[in-house]
């Protein structure tokens, strides 16, 4: 166990710390990654050793909560686990015993060591460390918003400021804030809105490779990253509002389900039949249209005969919406998608946007959808440019993480922060804990 | 059962490689070897040949060499890869970009500074040479008069100047450039609502013909293999009156098969009585909207899809001509061209706000080849016909339009230049030195290295700046800046001499300074300067510098001049480079590097 510790240790040490290394992954699909995260390195190298493997499970799972500390974690682990040997030694070779003692007594010390360590942990370390730390940190009151607002920029920076050139992390550092603080508006949801971010990462930052950092920036309003199928000019001059209907079913009727035959009697049936299909598509779209609708959004895809229709109708159409997207957006607008069977659009299923037009980050152009004032937490996104894609990908890495610290802060029990301590404090209490398993 | 049995999975082989290691080095100065003998006028071509045969790719591009390229080495994959995303936005500058990043990485290794400060120190010196270009008093920056056809011609030039795999004459160089800036000056849409796409322009490839027949026309050409001259004789679209009086082809535009085997049909088995045909059903419905069209007075029928031959020959009877498998391409092209409403159904009643009007229809031969050659009065399409002896040539004919057409739409949206032919570089690498010297204690404190590490990399980051000027030549030339403006100056391999005067140069390389501006008599050669750890240009030097003031010739006001002497033949030897794509290009290329510069080593996924 010692001796893996102490690769994994040798592998991460480069990266430890401010003015840290990268380590450059090149996976499987050929894709080239670079990162002085520790879980993503521990994680690409894919351990064979079951001890190995422990250890990666236990590091995977304080990152997923801390989203930081994997280093540190590994190098107090190793330098505990490399006394425990030395003691081991120096035990085994001044006891001139036969081996079975000698394992017996091996095992006595790992128990013991176990104990104590377990004492350290339930013991020492809430009662001596801890005192001793919080002398040393700072309190912030959570109330109090001009404070938060000063130290959140700190923690942010402290957190990613080992992992970038300087410039970068200034960078990276005011568009997190900036998109925390414009998810609670107020202040006092700050927790839950980090939270809310943490949640819906995959879609907060939009990457944009290509483009130098400098130009990343943040966007108010929801922003799908597509573009629109079908933009029709609208109806009415006013531009301040604009309703929008969810449909998650193709809006074409499906075939039947069961394999049947149509039987045809003569020709005007059979004129009848194929017209069908489009006949019911127009009934749909009268009824959206009645409700006033002028957007149409959709997971699935859209055909042209339906693009067409729409467009006739002055409806603005944005398919192959991912569905997560779409969660995200019933969360901002209060709105259900209109239902599969009875096809009857109520109030509930539209929703009122302020604006919508088309917002163009690099090669591609997405629809932005404005959200009304005041309806709880605020719709964001951080547009993260790059050189490339896989130091967008490094980048919306680093600040998923850097909102997880954020969370971690703000959870802190006693609403205490000195920099990085809490992070410490779990970190140990995660390190002692699997040791305890370990050494068993 | 069968199926994959998945393998279990690999542990990754961890090689602990340096980026010092000689595998990576090399890995990255052949990259840059490649790069840097593409770059540049007398750049030289680039064959690329599948290993399993097939076809073979001659470029000079960055977009088509890197695109083509198969790259193993992690390092140079993540170059090209921040190349391509450039070229993705920019079009232009991807070698520049490529060679400034190899070169920077490949020279900061071997100097004695840790990776990360020089990483550090570079960013900064990016951010010093960022404001300077973004500065107003920056002499090799100039505003575009976008109005001005000469100076729009002699950024198009030196677009295009630089792609030697074109294989053009200075003529038909110039006719080239003249046609792109035809093409695009046309495809501005006269109102200030339209958008700007690159999309406007459409290009039609004629291969056996030579560059000089290449030529820009209005509204869209295709190649219709039946649709010839004598049938279109024969087929006269009908013309109705507009309001107006004005003479006006109605166009009625399908995206839907107008074949019988629509979409729109629900797909199911179908028993019929007898005497009831599910063809002869389907193929009335489709001459009902045939009669449809013909009452409407319709001219002409474009179809994405397949149009049915009886309808066709109903259509042809009553005038109206039928173009179909136009393909999606083409139906974007002719939606535009003529303002027609794509129809996708068959089951609507089409009224006169669907159709779309043209001017007029005609045929072209280009080659033994015919073409059908649509007009419009109204719309802004244009087609650039270019002609080329070979494949090769031809290929890279389009994608260098494609690229000047975009460095021009970049240029209405950021309407500023940069002196091209390596000139900016040298000068920015001078004012580099110079800032550092100047600034030497606020960057010290800033950055917190020693001042030998300052200078060191400082001098290094300006020294490959000078280097992707001296990569334009191939030949073995000297490369020689003057003093004060710092342009670069291509003297002849055989000159003995370091004087542009006497070695019978007349001009820099960008054609804004002569030797009579200068003090040729100083001049130095690029570059060895460079090798010494102090800055060339001490802070005497600078205040020199501020003395000769009146010596100081800015793009800006030499264009300005240029402009009001001669009108004809002003900007004949300018060459000119966008400053938006140029500037993208430099930070693109230096971010890049000072990622590369932080990393430890490498590990491979083998899964």
């Amino acid at each position: 166990a010692a001796s893996i510790s102490h690769t994994l240790c040798g592998i991460l040490q480069g990266s430890f710390g401010p003015n840290a290394l990268h380590n450059m992954i090149s996976t499987a699909t050929g894709q080239v990654l670079i990162t002085s995260d520790g879980s993503t390195i521990i994680k690409s190298l894919h351990l064979s050793h079951p001890i190995g493997n422990l250890l990666v499970d236990a590091v995977q799972s304080h990152h997923a909560i801390t989203g930081d500390g994997t280093k540190t974690f590994l190098l107090i682990l190793r330098e505990a686990l490399q006394t425990i040997c030395n003691i081991c030694d120096k035990e085994t070779t001044f006891s001139h015993v036969n081996s079975q003692m000698r394992k017996e007594q091996m095992q006595q010390v790992c128990i013991q060591m176990c104990q104590a360590f377990a004492t350290i942990l339930d013991h020492t370390l809430p009662e001596v460390i801890l005192p001793n730390i919080l002398k040393n940190a700072t309190v912030t009151d959570f109330y109090d918003l001009p404070q938060v607002r000063q130290h959140c920029p700190c923690v942010v920076k402290t957190f990613l400021s080992g992992k970038f050139t300087p410039r970068v992390v200034d960078i990276l550092t005011e568009i997190v804030c900036g998109v925390i603080f414009k998810t609670s508006k107020d202040g006092n949801d700050l927790a839950s809105a980090v939270l809310q971010l943490i949640d819906d990462f995959e879609l907060v930052w939009i990457e944009v490779p290509g483009k130098p950092v400098a130009s990343s920036r943040i966007v108010e309003g929801v922003i799908l990253q597509r573009d629109f199928a079908v933009k029709a000019e609208n109806r009415d001059t006013v531009q301040d509002s604009i309703k929008f209907a969810v449909v998650e079913t193709p809006l074409e009727p499906s075939k039947t389900e069961t394999p049947s035959t149509l039987y045809v009697k003569n020709k005007e049936q059979f004129a009848l039949v194929h017209s069908w299909k489009q006949h019911a598509v127009q009934m749909r779209i009268k009824e959206l249209e009645s409700e006033g609708v002028n957007l149409l959004l959709t997971s699935g895809h859209v055909s042209d005969m339906v693009l067409y229709l729409c467009k006739a109708a002055k409806i603005s159409v944005v398919h192959h919406i991912p569905k997560e997207e779409l969660q995200r957006l019933y969360k901002f607008f209060t709105v259900q998608s209109v239902s599969v069977s009875t096809w009857d659009v109520d109030t509930i299923n539209v929703g009122q946007a302020t604006f919508c037009k088309q917002i163009t980050c690099g090669q591609n152009r997405y629809v932005h959808i404005g959200v009304k004032e005041g309806s709880g937490l605020g719709a964001v996104h951080g547009i993260v440019c790059g050189p490339n894609p896989g130091l967008c990908k490094l980048f919306t890495n680093a600040m998923h993480n850097a909102l997880k610290v954020v969370r971690m802060w703000l959870d802190g029990p006693n609403s205490h922060h000195h920099p990085r301590t809490g992070i410490n404090d779990r970190s140990l209490k995660g390190f002692s804990h699997n040791f305890v398993v370990m050494v068993r | 059962m069968s199926g994959v049995i998945p393998s279990p999975k690999q542990p990754s082989t961890i090689f602990n490689q340096p980026l010092k290691d000689p595998e990576n080095t090399r890995a990255i100065s052949t990259f840059r070897a490649i790069v840097q003998s593409c770059y540049g006028p007398a750049g030289k071509l680039k064959m690329i040949h599948n290993a399993s045969g097939g076809h073979v790719t001659t470029t000079s591009m960055s977009q088509t060499l890197l695109r083509t390229m198969s790259v193993s080495n992690p390092v140079v994959k993540l170059i090209t890869s921040a190349v391509l995303a450039h070229t993705g936005q920019f079009s232009d500058c991807g070698l520049f970009a490529a060679f400034l990043c190899s070169r920077l990485v490949e020279s900061c290794l071997k100097l004695l500074v840790p990776q990360q400060v020089a990483a550090k120190i570079n960013e900064e010196l990016l951010l010093v040479s960022l404001d300077y270009l973004r500065s107003e008093t920056c002499r090799c920056k100039a505003s575009l008069d976008v109005g001005d056809a000469n100076m729009m011609l002699a950024l198009v030039r030196s677009t295009l100047g630089s792609k030697p795999a074109l294989i053009v004459n200075s003529t038909e160089l110039s006719s080239l450039s003249r046609l792109i800036l035809q093409g695009f000056l046309k495809s501005i849409p006269d109102t200030t609502e339209g958008k700007l796409s690159l999309t406007t322009v459409e290009y039609v490839c004629v291969e056996g013909s030579t560059i000089n027949n290449s030529q820009v026309m209005d509204g869209v050409l295709f190649e219709t293999p039946k649709i010839t001259e004598k049938y279109l004789s024969k087929v006269q679209p009908r013309k109705t009156l507009y309001q107006g009086g004005k003479e006006t082809i109605k166009v009625a535009l399908f995206n839907t098969s107008l074949s019988g085997d629509s979409v729109e049909f629900v797909d199911t088995a179908y028993e019929a009585d007898v005497g009831v045909s599910g063809d002869v059903v389907v193929l009335q419905q489709l001459m009902q909207v045939a009669a449809q069209l013909v009452q409407l007075q319709v001219g002409v029928l474009a179809c994405q899809k397949v149009v049915h031959p009886g309808v066709q020959k109903y259509l042809a009877e009553n005038g109206v001509l039928t173009v179909d498998r136009l393909g999606s391409l083409h139906v974007g092209a002719v939606q535009r061209l003529t303002g027609a409403t794509v129809v996708s159904t068959l089951h609507t009643a089409i009224t006169e706000e669907y159709l779309g009007h043209l001017h007029h229809v005609s045929t072209v031969q280009i080659q033994h080849k015919n073409y059908l050659h649509l007009q419009s009065a109204t719309a802004d399409v244009t087609t650039l016909v270019l002609c080329s002896r070979n494949e090769a040539s031809l290929l890279e004919m389009k994608e260098v339009c494609r690229t000047a057409h975009h460095v021009l739409c970049q240029a209405l949206k950021t309407p500023l230049v940069l002196s091209g032919g390596g000139c900016t570089e040298p000068h920015l690498a001078a004012h580099i030195r110079t800032q550092v010297t100047i600034q030497e204690e606020t960057l010290l404190a800033k950055l917190g290295c020693s001042r030998a590490q300052l200078y060191t990399t400082a001098n290094n980051f300006a020294s490959c700046l000078e280097q992707v000027a001296q990569a334009l030549d191939h030949e073995g030339a000297h490369h020689v800046s003057d003093p004060v403006n710092h342009h670069h100056w291509l003297l002849p391999p055989w000159a003995a001499t370091m004087d542009p005067a006497e070695a019978g140069v007349e001009n820099c390389v960008c054609g804004m300074l002569t030797t009579h501006e200068i003090d040729t008599a100083s001049c130095s050669p690029i570059g060895h300067l460079g090798n010494q750890s102090q800055p060339p240009s001490s802070p005497k030097g600078h205040e020199n510098q501020h003395d000769n003031k009146k010596t100081c010739v800015s793009l800006e006001n030499y264009l300005n001049k240029k402009r009001q002497k001669d009108v004809e033949c002003g900007f004949s030897n300018v060459l000119l480079d966008s400053f938006p794509v140029k500037v993208n290009a430099l930070v693109v290329a230096v971010e890049t590097a000072n990622m590369i510069l932080t990393v430890n080593r490498t590990i491979f996924d083998r899964n």
